[in-house]
């Protein structure tokens, strides 16, 4: 098996994080682990199969970063985003790539550098299920 | 609407193992409703299958394609590109968009990815209840616009059965209501308890699925 950095896609809520963010330096940073940051109106728009997509692509997790489910711009969106993660989750237990792969957390005037920590948490979580067998290059 | 869910995974993965192109098809109609069989959930299934695929060593190639309605003619037929292609169709309609395909493209392996389960209506968001049996003799004239067939457990023409909990659910299920409970409230509140007393003409089940398969034939429209 090839060696490899942990990918980590962290989609965010533009809603719940502070006026300048700084990924390019605080990523650069990042140790272990890339982060591939992307802006979200609101963390409902992320669908379930975005998440299952991302992963089959070749990420190694997904973060997703939502509101506080009583700071929602949208009202529901955090309650939305929190029950399509659970089923997401359960769909790549079924499929045996580990629900770890998948996370999300409530959060709110974050940094970049809180951002990529949160992605560093993720891939804490993750990397004792290896890299994701989909990714080019690992072979089973 | 016709409700469908997706077979388990494995089930899946079993069927097409053998295959390495797959085409997977929704349908945009019912199935979309139901939130089983739409272009959601093609989108959805299909990262899935792959990976469950490839998880198992199988390396297969996935392409997905939604049908406005898989249970027309005309637009089944706007796959034949693609089917020609493929090693194995998936369908993810109802029973009868996966027989449409399976008779359009018929030297192409088609296999079901949902069972179709029932005819339903969306009462609230995630939850379905069956409300149909398509048996063939409607009697909701008689019954208060509430189905005897579809939505009592033994579809008894003659109930409330002995095995209505006290607070008015189904015994099989505390969170299904006995139909016939609420027959029996509709005529109470309507003042008409006593049609519940009158002897019906026995159920003619030949309309039914009992009756063998349904052909319907409308000469005006032949």
């Amino acid at each position: 098996m090839e060696k490899f950095t942990l990918e980590i896609v962290l989609l965010y809520c533009q809603n719940c994080v502070g006026n300048s963010l700084d990924f390019a330096e605080d990523c650069a940073k990042a140790g272990g682990f890339t982060v591939r940051p992307a802006i979200m109106p609101c963390s409902s728009k992320v669908e379930v199969s975005y998440l299952l997509k991302l992963l089959d692509d070749g990420a190694d997790a997904v973060q997703i970063v939502a509101c506080p489910k009583t700071n929602c711009k949208l009202l529901v969106g955090s309650t939305k985003i929190e029950k399509r993660v659970e089923y997401a989750r359960g769909l790549i237990e079924s499929i045996g790539m580990g629900a770890e792969r998948i996370g999300l957390c409530f959060e709110k005037e974050l940094s970049s550098k809180q951002l990529v920590d949160i992605a560093g948490g993720r891939a804490e979580l993750m990397r004792p299920l290896g890299a994701n067998p989909m990714k080019k290059g690992v072979t089973l | 609407m016709i409700i469908a869910e997706w077979k388990p995974i494995d089930e899946l993965v079993e069927n097409l193992k053998s295959y390495k192109k797959i085409l997977l098809v929704g349908c945009a109609t019912c199935v979309a409703e139901c939130a089983a069989g739409g272009e959601k959930e093609v989108e959805t299934l299909a990262p899935l299958l792959h990976m469950a695929m490839k998880n198992k060593g199988y390396d297969v190639e996935i392409s997905t394609k939604t049908l406005e309605r898989q249970c027309e003619w005309e637009f089944v037929d706007e796959i034949a590109g693609l089917a020609s292609g493929v090693d194995a169709i998936l369908s993810i309609a109802c029973g009868i968009g996966i027989q449409a395909v399976a008779e359009r493209y018929s030297k192409t392996p088609v296999y079901p990815g949902v069972n179709t389960t029932s005819l339903a209506i969306r009462q609230e968001p995630g939850l379905w209840l069956a409300r149909c049996a398509a048996c063939g003799e409607c009697v909701l004239g008689e019954t208060f616009g509430l189905c005897p067939i579809a939505r009592c457990a033994k579809s008894l023409m003659n109930g409330p059965c002995g095995g209505t909990r006290k607070d008015g659910k189904c015994e099989i299920d505390e969170n299904i209501d006995c139909v016939w409970t609420l027959i029996v409230e509709k005529a109470k509140e309507r003042g008409c308890l006593d049609s519940l007393r009158k002897i019906n003409k026995t159920k003619n089940w030949s309309n039914s699925q009992h009756g063998g398969p349904k052909r319907v034939v409308r000469k005006e429209l032949r």
